[in-house]
């Protein structure tokens, strides 16, 4: 359900839209500048080539640029839009190198456990974490992978997810189920070297307290 | 809530995908189950390691590149949309009307305005003369801007401010209508022979009743500026 600040933003949105669709160049940056990062950084994520992320993010913002009719702000929001041109962009790029993602849809249950890589902590440990990240999101099979950065980076919602990649919200649940167990387990070495924030679990004891 | 139905939610919860009446069992049972924390601790530990991880920004050869593309796509076009639109946004605010609709809206208001424009105009330049039989032509002298009714045909006549030539330029017929070669023949001997005009004033007259065609009872005469005889 959208709420009126969602409402609002959309209402901005499609008012920008409208405007960079006649010409306004200083509507369209603006658009360009909110949007850029965050579909740059899903392709890139993706991709893990940072040419082919920048061709897949032109391409998505060319879209918005020559059928600016095709986004219905009733539809989702514009990152919404976005992310879907770029995941069509995405999954050709797959295709074109020979990848067959119908082959590890939802069948790829298989988490590789942390013994049969070769030990993630050293290969992590002359890293940057993002570079860590990147290469334990390269590890996951990528529909796992595009709904573990649509949620986690792009902070979309399930059904924003489930609409930018065609299928339901309980394939999603499953998919992202999957793709943190496999992270927990690749990055179980660093992860048990930090304490992590424990927000659901502050939330309920303050509510306890106030109890 | 036991633990695997605490599982399933755990990472709705994390999400923010729970509403309060299904987060709240969620919460509870967290407090008494240790197991199920920890997995809640893990999954927070996750998001925690990915979203640390630096943003990812492209290259400003890529802010050039869609910019092109932006102009390129627009550089045929004008900006009269996007005037109209900002007009639109800032009359109407938040009440939203489609730039064609705005359009094809301004359009039909132009349409009427002409129509009217042009309403008026033949008001003041059309004289209406009731053709009449060959043996009843009429002639009249009338002062510009006057309105006259002749004895002869009972009809009312509005001569415009400054006439330079009084021109029939519709006659009709009700019956017998004749082939385009005679119609054509007709209308030009009705104008020819209905044409008379001075700078002061202007007297006209009707021909018609040409044999075998009988003329609807109203004709219609033009002024046309800037021709004197």
């Amino acid at each position: 359900m959208n709420g009126p600040t969602d409402d609002a933003k959309r209402a901005n949105e499609a008012r920008l839209i409208e405007r960079s669709a006649c010409g306004d160049a200083l509507a369209f940056t603006r658009l360009y500048q909110l949007y850029r990062d965050r579909v740059f950084g899903f392709a890139l994520r993706m991709l893990g080539d940072f040419e082919a992320a920048e061709d897949v993010t032109h391409e998505a913002f060319f879209v918005l640029i020559k059928h600016p009719e095709r986004y219905k702000s009733e539809r989702g929001s514009l990152l919404t839009f976005l992310c879907g041109i770029a995941r069509n962009h995405i999954l050709l790029h797959w295709r074109r190198r020979g990848y067959q993602l119908e082959d590890q849809i939802e069948d790829d249950w298989e988490i590789a456990s942390p013994t049969e890589t070769q030990n993630p902590l050293n290969d992590f440990l002359n890293r940057e974490r993002t570079e860590l990240v990147a290469a334990a999101l390269a590890a996951l099979p990528v529909l796992q992978r595009e709904a573990l950065v649509l949620r986690e980076f792009q902070e979309l919602s399930y059904a924003e997810i489930a609409s930018v990649t065609s299928t339901s919200i309980d394939v999603i649940k499953m998919r992202l189920r999957r793709a943190r167990q496999s992270l927990s387990l690749r990055l179980s070495a660093y992860l048990n070297s930090e304490e992590g924030p424990h927000e659901l679990q502050r939330s309920t004891t303050k509510s306890r307290t106030r109890a | 809530m036991n633990c695997n139905e605490a599982r399933q939610n755990l990472e709705p919860a994390l999400d923010g995908a729970l509403d309060e009446a299904a987060l709240r069992p969620v919460q509870t049972h967290l407090t008494t189950c240790a197991q199920c924390s920890e997995k809640l601790e893990r999954l927070e530990a996750v998001r925690a390691f990915l979203r640390e991880a630096a943003p990812m920004s492209p290259s400003e050869s890529l802010d050039a590149r869609v910019m092109r593309s932006f102009h390129k796509q627009h550089a045929d076009r004008s900006s009269w949309q996007a005037t109209v639109t900002r007009l639109r946004d800032f009359f109407l605010g938040s009440l939203r009307v489609p730039v064609p609709v705005l359009g094809i809206f301004l359009m039909a208001v132009v349409a009427l305005v002409f129509l009217a424009y042009r309403t008026g105009k033949q008001d003041a330049q059309y004289v209406v003369i009731n053709p009449l039989p060959a043996s009843q032509h009429v002639e009249a002298d009338l002062a510009p801007g006057e309105i006259k009714k002749t004895a002869a045909i009972d009809q009312a006549v509005h001569v415009p401010a400054s006439p330079e030539k009084v021109q029939v330029s519709t006659i009709r017929y009700r019956r017998n209508r004749p082939p385009a070669a005679i119609k054509k023949k007709v209308r030009e001997q009705s104008i020819n022979s209905s044409t008379v005009v001075t700078s002061s004033n202007a007297t006209y007259s009707t021909l018609a009743g040409l044999k075998g065609f009988e003329p609807l009872p109203i004709a219609r005469a033009r002024i046309i500026k800037g021709e004197q005889r």
